[in-house]
């Protein structure tokens, strides 16, 4: 099967302005946010139509061409770097917002609407969507649902899968299956949760049923300031000991919050080593209560400056700081490394100290944003992709912080999704028989593995070959794999 | 106690027999689900979890509980309660001896589920061991956690089809600070009326049922939302006792008390009750119904499912009959397909979903 006969097919499908084949063509489209792992696909598929989604899938099946689904190309764990080869189908003219149901609480939505969108249509019924990943104004639905992204209010308002009520989805085969319906219960199991976070692999999304939300009538944003990040994770602690789900709580220590200051001037202070950014969110007279409750338990635990947002304006300055820290430590680096992990809230003191320790020891800065809420932590490693071996020196410590966050009880992505980016890291949070599950299940849904492959789930090989990998008490892992 | 090895060990030898097994916390839920024709002892093997019991790791500022499957609720809800937290899916107790496990699996939420949410929306980790007796961990012990497919949320609902829990870690809300209940005579149209008022302005709405011509309804959240709530109570809603609410989810109200199968519906809240002849209870908001008829099943699905929703018989049905609606045959192959990777010998509760599963 020649590839010329592969693309003569997708003549037929879609029109020329539709099916992009001229390398110029595809270079956008070669890496996601992830840009320093490249590749380009075989051409450039933009379906609008489930037809034409059907269509390509048969060509792809006659021909054993592999499909990469493409949103936004906002990720950051090369989700949607194409494959070698492969077909990249861009979703992006799924683009249209099908059905609003305000006495229900949903919507219904292509995967190529972006995420703030779904937000701007239901305003004017007093509605949004949770969800806010930092890249919201760009970022597609579809793209949130395949990584199960989060954002800066999972603690109180989930990730996407806590948001999503329903799916149309292709399978490879062709087969079209609705999942989920629009009440608060579907039979069957629960496909549209595994749908979440499965990062392109198992199935096309088409359709996307959003839980919608009531605007909660007031929001109010508290900046703390800490001379000591440990006591800072204690503050969230014992806020939410005290019985208080805030909406937002998120840290930054001293080299983020400088970076950021620089680049946002949001206000932070330049000498804190920690900031809080406490959201408080719901009817004035909680709200109220709230903020003197958390207020006074940040002076107890130490903070050295505590401030209210006055107003939504200043609400949104207190955050831009946050949500511009990547950018921000972008200006002052030529390039940097996003690390995802996840801990529990406890070993924050212990994570950030051992983070240190590695930055001296391998001569790389780190600056660290914290979701605190929820425990998800994303160090910066800032470095010189100019000067040879800084790569891989980055690489090397976000391996590293990756392993810790797992022997402390994590997870090594949080919400950016594994790609082709945590693969190595995957040998670390998963023993060989949940892996080989992971492979299995993958089979049952696409046995030629024609969707994505190669990404999210590593080869068992790819575990044993691993020359990061290490001896835990004598035993060698994956035992029952030969070696070379 | 842990018996994992004793578990994985019955479950090992019955895969190598092909014989069937069913999963028994302290079988409070023998009712529920589909029930094979032939119930000889020789056909399913008990596989008795009640053991396999203890809350194994809470942390209050974490908001998580980890405890094994075999732990009976009413224990850790009261350690929680301790710590002024809850279970956010409020599921029935049944007296006290309905177990993690069973919870998990069948998914069963209280009248508090549409304000604070379903079972697998706090389920953030499980320890299994697959039908071939494998152990697998599945999520964790942080809720913001995306590495590896979900394997671990579709836990909830499956009945036991996809993997013998062994421990479950949930994610927690503190309890609310105050709860008060209300009643008025009102007709289904009002009652959605009065529910949409509440919801634009914010309200701390946590219960909202629906019986012979009574609004039921539960206010949930800090003393000042809660005043601030009575102020858009209509003039004829009536302070009443907290306790309707247990004695509905716990079905100890008389209604509960008849031998006829039971079916449960799942429709959009604001659905007519005419469409459906028969006794209604509506609980979350009218999303849930709770109906007595003598319509058979057929037909009350096909007419639950020209609402938009969908019915099955909870209580009482005939033995080897499909209580769950059907799944179309695609949606169903792949079931099976996803089925086949948990439980390659097909020994977990087979048929206690659907006959094919």
């Amino acid at each position: 099967m020649s590839t010329n006969q592969f693309l003569e097919q997708l003549a037929v499908i879609l029109p020329a302005e539709r099916l992009l084949v001229r390398q110029e063509d595809l270079a956008p489209y070669e890496c996601d946010a992830l840009t320093a792992l490249r590749e380009k696909p075989l051409a450039v598929a933009i379906p609008e139509t489930e037809d034409e989604i059907l269509k390509l899938l048969e060509a792809c099946r006659q021909h054993s061409i592999a499909v990469v689904t493409r949103g936004a190309g906002t990720g950051l764990s090369g989700g949607a770097r194409p494959v070698a080869g492969a077909l990249l189908v861009s979703m992006m003219r799924f683009n249209r917002i099908l059905e609003v149901d305000e006495d229900n609480l949903t919507a219904l939505v292509e995967p190529g609407v972006r995420n703030l969108a779904i937000s701007e249509a239901v305003a004017d019924k007093g509605l949004y969507y949770a969800p806010d990943p930092s890249s919201q104004l760009a970022c597609s639905i579809g793209g949130n649902v395949a990584e199960n992204a989060g954002g800066v209010h999972c603690l109180k308002y989930g990730l996407t899968v806590h948001n999503i009520v329903g799916l149309k989805v292709i399978t490879i085969d062709g087969h079209v299956h609705t999942l989920g319906n629009n009440t608060l219960e579907s039979p069957g199991y629960d496909l549209t949760a595994l749908m979440n976070g499965s990062e392109g692999m198992l199935a096309m999304i088409t359709e996307i049923r959003v839980r919608l939300r009531v605007k909660p009538p007031i929001v109010r944003v508290i900046l703390a300031a800490f001379d000591d990040i440990e006591q800072a994770g204690n503050a969230v602690s014992t806020i939410i000991k005290a019985g208080i789900v805030p909406a937002g709580l998120e840290m930054m220590d001293g080299d983020a919050i400088k970076a950021v200051e620089d680049f946002a001037h949001a206000g932070y202070p330049l000498d804190a080593q920690a900031i809080l950014l406490c959201e408080l969110d719901g009817l004035e007279a909680e709200v109220n209560a709230q903020i003197e409750t958390v207020t006074a338990l940040l002076n107890e635990q130490g903070a050295t400056e505590v401030r209210t947002s006055r107003d939504d304006q200043e609400r949104m300055r207190f955050w831009a700081g946050r949500k511009s820290a990547f950018p921000a430590v972008g200006r002052i680096s030529p390039d940097y490394y996003v690390m995802d992990g996840t801990i529990p809230r406890a070993a924050l003191g212990t994570v950030l100290k051992q983070i240190g320790t590695w930055s001296k020891e391998i001569g790389l800065s780190v600056a660290n944003v914290f979701h605190a809420g929820d425990g998800n932590l994303h160090p910066l490693i800032l470095y010189n992709g100019n000067i040879p071996g800084e790569v891989e020196k980055a690489e090397e410590l976000g391996l590293r912080i990756l392993k810790l966050s797992v022997e402390l009880g994590g997870s090594i992505t949080g919400e950016h999704g594994v790609g082709v980016e945590k693969l190595d890291a995957m040998c670390d949070q998963f023993n060989s028989d949940e892996l080989a599950l992971f492979h299995a299940l993958k089979e049952a849904f696409d046995p030629h593995s024609l969707l994505n492959p190669g990404k999210a789930v590593p080869s068992l090989h790819r575990c044993a070959e691993l020359g990061a990998m290490h001896v835990h008490n004598g035993k060698l892992p994956f035992p029952e794999l030969d070696r070379f | 106690m842990d018996i994992s090895e004793k578990l994985q060990k019955q479950i090992i030898d019955a895969a190598r027999d092909n014989q069937a097994l069913q999963i028994i916390g302290n079988n409070t839920k023998a009712f529920y689900g589909r029930k094979d024709n032939d119930q000889s002892e020789t056909r399913t093997l008990p596989l008795h979890v009640a053991e396999h019991s203890g809350i194994l790791d809470y942390q209050p500022t974490e908001l998580t509980v980890t405890a094994r499957a075999g732990t009976p609720l009413s224990e850790i809800i009261g350690v929680l309660s301790e710590h002024q937290q809850m279970l956010p899916f409020e599921p029935p107790v049944f007296d006290g001896r309905a177990t993690l496990g069973g919870c998990v699996a069948s998914a069963m939420a209280g009248p508090r589920r549409p304000w604070t949410g379903a079972v697998r929306d706090y389920l953030i980790g499980t320890r299994i061991l697959t039908g071939e007796g494998k152990e697998i961990r599945l999520g964790g012990k942080v809720m913001k956690n995306v590495a590896g497919y979900d394997l671990f949320r579709p836990m909830a609902g499956a009945l036991g089809t996809l993997g013998l829990m062994l421990d479950i870690t949930l994610k927690l809300l503190p309890l609310p600070e105050q709860e008060v209940s209300y009643c008025m005579d009102t007709d289904a149209d009002s009652m959605q009326q009065i529910l949409r008022d509440l919801r634009r302005r914010s309200m701390p709405v946590s219960g909202a049922s629906y019986h012979n011509e009574q609004f039921l309804l539960r206010l949930s959240g800090s003393i000042s939302s809660i005043d601030d709530a009575t102020n858009y109570l209509p003039a004829e809603m009536k302070e009443t006792a907290m306790d309707y609410w247990q004695e509905l989810n716990e079905h100890r109200l008389s209604f509960f008390d008849d031998k006829r199968p039971l079916y449960r519906l799942v429709v959009p809240a604001a659905s007519p009750y005419e469409t459906i002849s028969g006794e209604c209870i509506a609980d979350w908001g009218g999303a849930l119904r709770w109906i007595k008829t003598s319509l058979q099943f057929e037909e009350v699905q096909q007419q639950t499912g020209e609402l938009g929703g969908t019915a099955s018989i909870y209580r009482n049905a005939t033995v080897g009959e499909e209580v769950f609606s059907p799944l179309p045959a695609q949606l169903l192959d792949l079931h099976k397909r996803i089925k086949k990777v948990m439980d390659p010998a097909g020994i977990l509760n087979p048929g206690r979903l659907y006959r094919d599963l």
